[in-house]
């Protein structure tokens, strides 16, 4: 049975090895960078204003992404054994299991709700920009799988 | 699934936590195996075997049809 201990901390390491401050900044980097490339991108081919006010755009876009981007950065650099708390055999786990079955019982939702609601649209001949049906789609699969992941936790918790 | 995983573990003067570490699954994971909420994989099931030097079916007892 594999029992080394591997050093662990609040914020883990990178994958590449390294300490904790170097993903920190690394992630931090990667953040920026990716945000000032959606405010570029938001510059070169946003709506058609004056270029003040998408110079705004592009900043207020930029601050709120820097988060998710440092987020995403960290996520993909982070060797997860170094985690504080992070156990070695995740799949073994019960929050495996509960992952599992949330992501199972979601599909199931996420198949019915949109078919319904194609259904009703059809019916009904409401036009909806197909961008806002994605995002809707999206965000009630995050909440919908919080949702029974947290059930399940108490249930079987 | 009912199983004498408790028993094994107060035998051998093991904490849930030091059994969870032991096997690198979660303290919950114990907890809820002990109630028999959670059955476990094939692969735990075996680490738990190997671990207390029995067969599973000494540690796990499986429901009657």
């Amino acid at each position: 049975m594999d029992t080394k201990a591997v050093a662990q901390n609040k914020w883990g390491r990178a994958r590449f090895g390294g300490s904790q401050t170097l993903l920190l900044l690394l992630s931090i980097l990667g953040g920026i960078v990716i945000s000032a490339v959606i405010a570029c991108l938001i510059v070169q081919f946003g709506p058609e204003a004056p270029v003040q006010r998408k110079v705004l755009a592009a900043v207020i876009a930029a601050i709120i992404m820097l988060p998710v981007a440092f987020a995403l950065c960290w996520l993909i650099m982070l060797d997860r054994d170094t985690l504080a708390g992070a156990v070695k055999d995740p799949d073994s786990s019960i929050e495996g299991r509960w992952l599992e079955k949330a992501g199972f019982s979601t599909l199931g939702d996420i198949v019915a709700v949109a078919g319904l609601a194609a259904t009703a649209l059809t019916i009904f001949k409401v036009d909806i920009p197909a961008s806002n049906a994605l995002l809707v789609v999206v965000g009630l699969a995050f909440v919908d799988m919080a949702i029974r992941y947290l059930m399940l936790k108490k249930v079987d918790g | 699934m009912e199983n004498n995983l408790s028993d094994y573990r107060k035998e051998r003067g093991l904490s849930q936590q030091a059994l969870a570490d032991e096997l690198g699954v979660s303290r919950q994971t114990i907890i809820s195996l002990e109630k028999g909420r959670y059955d476990p994989s094939l692969p735990l099931a075996f680490k738990l075997a190997s671990l207390f030097a029995c067969h599973i079916e000494d540690l796990f007892i499986p429901e009657e049809n």
